[in-house]
């Protein structure tokens, strides 16, 4: 019998055990049933409720036959050809199930520490930089800001300050005066994205879930900080929703100390970084990219995975000609409501695409020049101008941030390309 | 159970057999240079004898529209 999940075929008498640390019931805009489960590695699938039948079976004593033999009673009978492949094609290489050999028995436990998932397409680059454990005692006692008074005094806070801060004179022109102050701006704003990350993990510990790390990432083209709240896909929709908006109800939270500093000092830095936390909320409302913007329309809807569907239902149609294939969604018993939601998101992404996707690739000989041209100039201009000389670290950044994008669609295609040589080499 | 029972079942079944991954979420927030930073820098190359057209990459003179219009370029890129 074979032990690897990669590769292994599952046969009528084999002994198949559930190894899944989660399984519990999910509601994703279906007509149907579905499950979340969890493996011992982290990584989160959502079952249909045939398959979760199965899984549930899957103690460790039961053979595909027993288990087709155990639903026949049932309205969803399954024959054990049928369970095999289900078996084989999917929850063997997903490391749902295992075969019985010899192999310890995965502990039901799930791991305390972060649970290292699959990189999203659009994070080009993802360092993770403080642990759960290590932020568990600074997340538990910003908590109590998600109390139900607490957060209607600070949400009141918010308000006043901002309409006292637009109308102070400095307001009118908040611009660091010199590069003490810009760099002043800049870390305000660093100290903010934090907390802001620090608003997430705190809601989702308030609803008594575990969050993972926090960490650093280029997001497409831009520098992020990001927090790992993968577990709290157990949540309910409406909980998850909160959590979304933790984020930046703790950012806009520190506008209250940065309008008092303001108003003291009338240093422009403040006033800086109050733009930038503002700038900031307004650009994570987009729900184009996977900002909050993004999972608070995931989580009030109720459609996982939005962006992926939108993108495959793009492929299916597409392929639709060449295929003569009804797009796998339509064919799935997804309600009206949700099915609109990603058709309206499919057609948001083709307009976003079209307009910007052109000017991407035009864009490559322009930032790589400018990248070089920066990056010769900065020592230079160290000596005659420091002013200079940050503004072009500043765009030899963006510069490298842009062309970084493409590293790892170059990777997958140079991988692509090897597997059809491979291929090739072989016939 | 016999063949011909399970047989219209299965087909059914067959159709919404698929196991899809959940995404992973992990909630991003930008981390940017504050938005006036990029108009001081531009005042700043501008008042140290250098113009608009020097440092941007653009045709322009060295004016306060001038310069906010690159610095606003520049973030888009």
């Amino acid at each position: 019998m074979q032990t690897d999940p990669d590769g292994a075929v599952v046969r009528s008498n084999d002994r198949v055990r559930n190894v899944a640390t989660e399984l519990d019931r999910f509601e994703d805009g279906t007509r149907g049933v579905r499950f979340r489960a969890r493996t011992a590695q982290g990584r989160q699938f959502l079952l249909p409720e045939p398959v979760a039948d199965i899984l549930r079976l899957l103690d460790g004593t039961r053979t595909p036959r027993q288990v087709s033999a155990a639903l026949a009673g049932s309205s969803r009978a399954i024959g054990p050809e049928r369970i095999e492949e289900v078996i084989t094609r999917d929850l063997l290489p997903k490391r749902l199930v295992e075969t019985v050999g010899d192999a310890p028995p995965v502990s039901n436990d799930a791991p305390a520490t972060a649970a290292p998932g699959r990189t999203p397409w659009d994070f080009s680059l993802r360092v993770p930089l403080v642990s759960q454990e290590r932020l568990a005692p600074v997340v538990a006692p910003l908590t109590s800001l998600f109390r139900p008074l607490t957060a209607a005094v600070c949400l009141a806070a918010i308000v006043l300050a901002h309409v006292a801060f637009y109308q102070l004179p400095v307001a009118q022109r908040a611009m660091p005066s010199s590069g003490r102050d810009f760099l002043l701006a800049f870390l305000l704003a660093f100290l903010t994205v934090c907390f802001h990350e620090l608003g997430h993990a705190a809601a989702c510990r308030r609803f008594g879930c575990q969050h993972d790390e926090i960490g650093f990432c280029l997001y497409l083209i831009f520098p992020a900080l990001y927090v790992n709240l993968s577990r709290a896909w157990q949540l309910p929709r409406w909980q998850r929703a909160v959590i979304d908006a933790g984020g930046m109800y703790f950012q806009l939270l520190m506008v209250v100390p940065l309008y008092f500093a303001c108003l003291m000092t009338g240093r422009s830095y403040w006033a800086g970084a109050i733009y930038s936390i503002d700038f900031a909320v307004l650009f994570s409302i987009n729900p184009l990219l996977r900002f909050d913007g993004y999972w608070l329309l995931v989580d009030l809807s109720g459609v996982a995975n939005l962006q992926r569907r939108a993108l495959r239902l793009l492929g299916d149609t597409f392929a639709w000609p060449v295929r003569r294939r009804t797009p796998q969604l339509l064919a799935s018993d997804f309600r009206r409501g949700p099915l609109a939601l990603v058709a309206g998101y499919a057609l948001f992404l083709v307009v976003a695409i079209a307009l910007l996707l052109p000017q991407v690739f035009l864009a490559i000989p322009r930032m790589s020049s400018q990248l070089l041209e920066s990056l010769a100039r900065i020592p230079g201009e160290l000596i005659r101008n420091p002013d200079a000389a940050m503004l072009h670290l500043y765009r030899s950044f963006v510069a490298f941030a842009f062309l970084f994008m493409f590293v790892r669609p170059l990777r997958r295609l140079s991988t692509l390309w090897r597997g059809l040589v491979h291929r090739q080499g072989a016939q | 159970m016999p063949k011909k029972q399970m047989e219209p079942v299965n087909a059914d079944v067959l159709a919404r057999l698929t196991v899809e991954e959940l995404e992973e979420r992990l909630e991003t927030q930008v981390l940017r240079v504050p938005d006036a930073a990029c108009s001081w820098s531009c005042d700043r190359v501008c008042d140290s004898g250098y113009s608009c057209g020097n440092v941007g990459g653009c045709s322009m003179y060295c004016s306060p529209e001038g310069c906010q219009s690159f610095c606003i370029d520049a973030q888009v890129e």
